[in-house]
Formats: C-alpha cells, sequence, structure tokens
C-alpha cells in the first residue's frame, strides 16, 4: 500500500475516531489489536504536501 | 484493477517465499530432533552402559542379557523423551518467547550431555589411534635387548677364586708364605662386577623411563591438532600440555555444544516469525481480495481498507459511496446476514425513517472491554465481539444515512477520543500513580493487560509489547504530555512527563 502510495505522489494516513493519526501500517494494525485507542483505524490516502491535521479534522466533522 | 492484480501476485509470490522457507526450516529443525535424539542417546549410552567395546560383558548370562536389555530400553526411551521435549520447548519459544527457566534448564541440559558424551567419544577416538600406532605398539613390547653378563669378567673371577682356594691350600701346607695377592685380585673382580650390575640397573631404569615418556607423548599426539594446540595455549610457557588435553577437549566439545544449542534456538525462532508472516499475509490477501475497488480521482479518497467504525464517512468519498454493499467486517468477525430491510443504496443524503435503524447502530466504534481480549497463537490479541458490535451490514461506506434516528447520534463529531482504549487506560494510570510513565514499567503494565488472563502466563511478544509502549509514549508526546528527555544519560530518564 506504502510503495503503491509514494508512486502515486501520495501518503497514507491511518486514523481513529479521535482524531489521532499516524503513517505507519504496522503500528496502526498494532494499536488495533489491543484496541488502544477505542476504535479501530480508517485509512485515508492524501497527497504528500496535504495538511493531514485539518483533512483529518474535515473527514471527522 | 491492475494495480490491485499486481499487489495481489506480489502478496501472492511472498507468500509462496515464505511458505518454502518456513518449510525448510521445519526440515531443518526436524533433523534438528533427530540429531539431539542421536545426541542424547549417545550421552546416555556412556551415562548407563559404557563404552560399546565393554558391553561383551554382558552377554555372559540370561541375567545379564535381561539387565541389559533393560538398560536400553531405558537410555533410548529416555533420549526420546528428553530430544521431544527440546523439540516441543523449541517449537513453544518460536510461538510464545522464550521462557527463561525453560531455556536454561533445556539448553544447560543439552549442553551438558552434548559436551559429555563429545569428550567420552574424543578419548575413545584417541585410544582407538593409538591402538593402531605401530610406534605406540612397538613401545609396549617386552624388551628383548637385556645386556648378557660379562662372560671375561665371570670367568677371570672364577679363575682367581680358583687360584686363591689353591694358595690357600698350599699355605696350610706350608709351601706358601701368603696369599694376599690372590685374594685382592679375587676383590677386585667382585667390585668391577658389583659396579657393572649397578651400571646396567640404572641403564634399564632409564630406558623404561624413555619409553613411557614415549609412550605420553605417542598418547598425546593421538588427539585432534586442535585440541592439542588448545592444550599447549592453556599450559602457556612452562606446563606440560599434557595435563590440559582434558581441559582443553571439554572447551572444544562445550563451543560445538554451544554453536549447535543457538543454531537450534534460531530455528525456533525463524518458525514462529515465519509462521506469523505466512498468516499476516493471508489475512492481507483475504482482505485484499475482499477489498471493493474503490481508487477515487479526487485529491482525497478514502480507502475502506479496514471496516467502517460506525460513522458516516464524509461525502469526499463518492467513489467508496458507489461501491459493492458488502459489508466489510471486524477482524476475525463472521459475516452476518444481512438485515431484510437494508436501505438501497442511495447516492445523498437521505434520511431514512428512524424505525428502520436501532440504537445499537449508533456507536459501532464502541468496543467491547478489553478484558474480553483473547490471546492468539500469532500474539495477536482479538477482541471478543459483543452483540451490539456485530454488525449487520456496513455502516459506513458513505451510503447510508441517517443511521441513527436521533440526530445528537449521528457522527458529527469523534466518537472516542482514545480514551476507551488501552491507551486511555494508560493514561489513567499514568495519572493516578499507578503507572510510571517510563519505558520498562509501562511495557510490563502493557503486558499485564494483554497476557493470556487464563494462565497468566506471558506468551506476548517482547518486541511486539515494546512496539506498543512505543506508540503509546509516540502519541503522548505528539499530545504534548512528555518530552524525550534532553539532559538524558546512561541510567537516567529517558522521556519525562509534563501533563
Amino acid at each position: 500500500m506504502d510503495s503503491l502510495s509514494t508512486a502515486l505522489g501520495t501518503q497514507s494516513i491511518y486514523y481513529w475516531l479521535d482524531g489521532y493519526w499516524i503513517t505507519d501500517k504496522e503500528e496502526a494494525e498494532l494499536m488495533d489489536s489491543i484496541n488502544a485507542f477505542g476504535s479501530l483505524h480508517q485509512v485515508v490516502e492524501l497527497p504528500m504536501n496535504a495538511d493531514i491535521e485539518t483533512e483529518i479534522k474535515r473527514l471527522l466533522s | 484493477m491492475l494495480v490491485k492484480n499486481t499487489q495481489l501476485e506480489i502478496m501472492q509470490r511472498q507468500l509462496e517465499q515464505h511458505r518454502s522457507h518456513e518449510q525448510r526450516g521445519l526440515l531443518l529443525l526436524k533433523l534438528g530432533f533427530l540429531l539431539t535424539f542421536l545426541l542424547y542417546l549417545l550421552f546416555n549410552q556412556h551415562l548407563y552402559l559404557g563404552d560399546a567395546l565393554s558391553w561383551s560383558a554382558y552377554f555372559k548370562d540370561a541375567a545379564s542379557l535381561f539387565g541389559f536389555a533393560f538398560t536400553v530400553s531405558i537410555v533410548i526411551l529416555m533420549a526420546l523423551f528428553l530430544s521431544w521435549v527440546k523439540h516441543h520447548a523449541y517449537l513453544h519459544f518460536g510461538f510464545f518467547g522464550s521462557v527463561a527457566l525453560v531455556v536454561t534448564t533445556v539448553i544447560g541440559f543439552a549442553l551438558f550431555a552434548e559436551f559429555f558424551s563429545s569428550s567420552a567419544n574424543q578419548d575413545v577416538k584417541a585410544s582407538v589411534l593409538l591402538e593402531r600406532n605401530s610406534a605406540y605398539q612397538s613401545t609396549l613390547s617386552h624388551d628383548t635387548t637385556t645386556s648378557a653378563p660379562n662372560t671375561g669378567l665371570v670367568s677371570a673371577i672364577a679363575q682367581a677364586e680358583q687360584t686363591l682356594a689353591r694358595c690357600e691350600e698350599k699355605l696350610k701346607a706350608g709351601k706358601e708364605k701368603h696369599c694376599n695377592g690372590d685374594r685382592a685380585k679375587v676383590a677386585a673382580l667382585r667390585n668391577s662386577e658389583q659396579s657393572a650390575n649397578k651400571a646396567q640397573a640404572e641403564a634399564s631404569i632409564e630406558r623404561d623411563k624413555l619409553k613411557y615418556e614415549r609412550q605420553d607423548e605417542l598418547k598425546a599426539q593421538s588427539y585432534n591438532p586442535v585440541i592439542l594446540t588448545l592444550a599447549r595455549v592453556l599450559a602457556g610457557e612452562t606446563g606440560d600440555y599434557k595435563d590440559y588435553l582434558k581441559t582443553a577437549v571439554v572447551l572444544i566439545t562445550l563451543f560445538v555444544a554451544v554453536c549447535f544449542e543457538i543454531l537450534h534456538h534460531f530455528l525456533s525462532k525463524t518458525h514462529g516469525v515465519s509462521v506469523r508472516a505466512i498468516e499476516g499475509l493471508e489475512l492481507a490477501i483475504a482482505k485484499e481480495r475482499e477489498k471493493p475497488e474503490s481508487f477515487a480521482q479526487s485529491s482525497v479518497n478514502l480507502v475502506t481498507e479496514k471496516q467502517p467504525i460506525g460513522f458516516a464517512l464524509p461525502a469526499v468519498a463518492p467513489m467508496t459511496a458507489q461501491a459493492e454493499l458488502k459489508p466489510v467486517l471486524f477482524k476475525y468477525q463472521t459475516e452476518a446476514k444481512p438485515v431484510e430491510h437494508q436501505t438501497k443504496a442511495t447516492i445523498g443524503f437521505t434520511f431514512p425513517p428512524a424505525s428502520t435503524v436501532t440504537a445499537k447502530q449508533s456507536a459501532p466504534s464502541t468496543m467491547s472491554d478489553f478484558g474480553q481480549f483473547r490471546a492468539r497463537r500469532d500474539v495477536f490479541a482479538s477482541p471478543s465481539l459483543s452483540d451490539s458490535e456485530t454488525l449487520l451490514k456496513p455502516l459506513a461506506d458513505g451510503l447510508k444515512t441517517g443511521l441513527d434516528p436521533e440526530p445528537s447520534q449521528t457522527v458529527s463529531t469523534p466518537l472516542a477520543n482514545g480514551q476507551n482504549g488501552l491507551y486511555g487506560e494508560w493514561l489513567k494510570a499514568v495519572n493516578s500513580g499507578e503507572c510510571l510513565p517510563s519505558v520498562k514499567p509501562t511495557w510490563l503494565w502493557i503486558q499485564k493487560r494483554i497476557s493470556n488472563k487464563e494462565t497468566g502466563s506471558r506468551t506476548h511478544d517482547r518486541t511486539r509489547i515494546s512496539n506498543m509502549q512505543k506508540a503509546f509514549f509516540a502519541r503522548a508526546m505528539k499530545e504534548g504530555l512528555m518530552v524525550a528527555n534532553p539532559n538524558y544519560t546512561n541510567g537516567g530518564k529517558k522521556y519525562l512527563w509534563i501533563a
């Protein structure tokens, strides 16, 4: 997924309902496996130069 | 579609590679098991039966034969048991990580058994080589070169004694004045004889000494050159290297045994990693196959890689909205039957009648209590889904609108703020002083909460728990709750809690 994103000039953002996000897929799955953040993560593809915080807020609003 | 197919092909290829790698690893593990069995067999043989050359003593009568058979059966069964336990323990380590006591016992005993039998074998091997050594055998043969008595001296003594006897007879008859000359001659000859005998005895002793030294030298030389070199190193400049041969044998066989055990243990680790990698890839392939084609052309593109968790996705994902209606499920969740009155897929935000929506659907993101998690073989904990979490249909594929009859329950703000999860519990524990916000206490805190509650065993992978701890710290730092200690030194605090 990450290599595909890089090829497309985008990046994968893994985020949770509480607004917390990371870019590491393995870490996201690890956190889900222990229900670390109260929800399962979602994935969004964003351009490399996107304002991640704003986009995530927009997605969750 | 092409990209997805390529991705699937790559993953399939990786899966095949992992499988062949795993098969090879398993084969090596089986070979290790066989080898361990034979080594234990050798160990038990040395321990209970002695060297095979001495077994002939057991075949003298029926009682001895019965005792021998009984001991042999014990030797075989014990070797089988020990090697099997070791094999099982190594497979266990691969799945669940090492248990210090078991590692110490299994490996420690294996090492002992291996170098015990190996060192005994070195001695046997050296003896066999020695027996075949003609130089050594020649030193054992009886020396036939005993020096012959000096016949000239003996006859001279006899002649001198004869002359003395005649002289004494004449002296009695008054025909001689004295016999002092003849007597002195006899005494001198006897002295000569004693000196010669003494010299001969000393020569014999010296010869024996040289012979034994030669035998010792040949015995020592029958050992492997590496053993000899190590013995010379151990002896140093002044010592006799022959005194250190046994020590060298023990050290070398110990080294070999340690190498064998390290490799055997490594195989068990690779087995565990391979199994996890295969399972991960299989899961990823399954996910990829189930995932709908939903590559949006807009700058913001939602990828429904994971199951939607109960909030309507924003309208910026129109492609997702047109995707198939097949529900994407929680990890490990079985697919539920779709509800009869499932709302038809429509594009846009139309609110269905409130009666069609159940309150359960309003907060599907609320996970079950963490206590219901169960440890899995691949050290992932999987949630045991409650009824409220068993989704009857996809809740957030961009199509469903107005999932909740009450506007307040429609997800317009994040439902979770991290407080419902383990991270939230950790924050509370740190704030209440139950857990210190440093590496080891946090590691232990997580480990206690995710280990199998039934057995209390420490089955979670240590690295995985470390990664969880790091992820918690990363979020806490991102949220400004803690910072990396700028003045960190070894032994000091690596992180500072600033909340």
